[in-house]
């Protein structure tokens, strides 16, 4: 099964940059990508996906990364996105916000991929996500940290954060989110790094890195199958099995 | 006579690609001690007496080498290799691109993972 990166942040007006990243990602043999365009909040249009597909071979995937600290402007935001087949995931720094999204059924991901926002996360999202089948995303961004001090408390955060989610049987997926293309890393480096350096099982690493990515990028595609009814329920027509 | 047997230790060997700067060289010399650094700092002197470390090839031209290791210790040489971030203040990436328990399996490899 592939590893992903889960988060490539780029600016969709420049597509010099993102050939740029593109490449990059090829060297480091990074052949499965979801990208995230950098404050953008509504439907990434067919022909840009084309024009970004042809600039590399890797897989590509998209998603929406709703930023909001308020409660309407979430709701207003999430009506433009909400009939997409990406990914939609909610960043935010609100408590409240964070419940309302984990019982939201268009949001598919609760996105913690700094310190700051970590400090965030509650045993209350957690079980609500696991009710809701959401996952929650961390991040790793701390690795290329230059401060030691500073580096082994994130770390510290994030093994108490990643150990709250295991134990509440959350799905997670981990992303590099790399903004420098010198700190990239292949995702099966990340895996090493995560699984010796914040001390969390091999399997559930690599689970983080490949099947619950396939699984989170399976249900934003079945929102917009008409087939689908609820979570486990399909229409089947006649012969099909 | 007592005869003590011992029991070698399996080792695995880490084929990486190393990307750097335009115009930026380094030896083997610097690359090995940015490596220990690296092992000494994250993982301290219990894990570093136990890697076996052993550089088998650093191929600038080509930009690829070969490390051997301790199997036990492979995940913490590939951390340790994604690890470092800059090789006399300019930025390096090596990056782990496949790993073998022959070295002549893993060099029949190179020509699929490094020049193709």
């Amino acid at each position: 099964m592939p590893y992903f990166e889960a988060k490539l942040r780029v600016n969709l007006n420049d597509f010099a940059e993102i050939r740029e990243k593109l490449d990059f990602c090829e060297k480091l043999s990074i052949n499965y990508i979801i990208i995230e365009p950098i404050d953008y909040f509504k439907e990434i249009s067919k022909d840009v996906k084309e024009k970004i597909e042809k600039l590399s071979n890797s897989n590509i995937y998209y998603r929406i990364n709703l930023k909001t600290q308020n409660i309407k402007d979430f709701r207003k935001k999430i009506k433009k996105v909400s009939h997409v087949s990406d990914i939609i995931s909610l960043e935010t720094f609100n408590p409240n916000l964070q419940l309302i999204a984990a019982r939201d059924s268009r949001v598919d991901l609760l996105s913690y991929t700094n310190f700051k926002l970590l400090n965030t996360l509650s045993e209350g999202v957690l079980s609500l996500a696991n009710q809701n089948g959401k996952y929650i995303e961390f991040g790793i961004k701390s690795i290329m940290n230059e401060s030691k001090q500073s580096q082994s408390k994130e770390f510290r955060i994030l093994f108490k954060s990643i150990q709250m989610a295991m134990s509440r049987k959350v799905k997670f997926i981990i992303s590099g989110n790399f903004k420098n293309k010198y700190d990239f890393r292949n995702p099966r480096a990340l895996i090493s790094i995560v699984n010796t350096l914040i001390d969390i099982p091999m399997p559930e690493v690599k689970r983080a890195f490949n099947r619950n990515v396939v699984s989170l990028i399976e249900r934003s595609k079945n929102r917009t199958n008409p087939d689908i009814i609820e979570k486990g329920v399909k229409l089947i027509s006649d012969g099909e099995t | 006579m007592v005869r003590l047997k011992i029991r070698y230790e399996r080792q695995r060997y880490i084929l990486f690609k190393i990307i750097i700067e335009p115009s930026h060289v380094f030896n083997k010399n610097e690359f090995l001690n940015k490596l220990w650094s690296i092992i000494w700092d994250y993982y301290g002197m219990n894990t570093a007496n136990k890697v076996g470390l052993w550089i088998h090839k650093l191929d600038l031209e080509h930009k690829y080498g070969i490390i051997q290791c301790s199997h036990k210790t492979k995940e913490i040489i590939i951390s340790a290799l994604s690890l470092i971030k800059r090789i006399k203040d300019k930025r390096v990436i090596f990056s782990p691109v496949i790993t073998s328990g022959t070295i002549k399996k893993l060099k029949e490899k190179i020509p699929i993972y490094i020049n193709g």
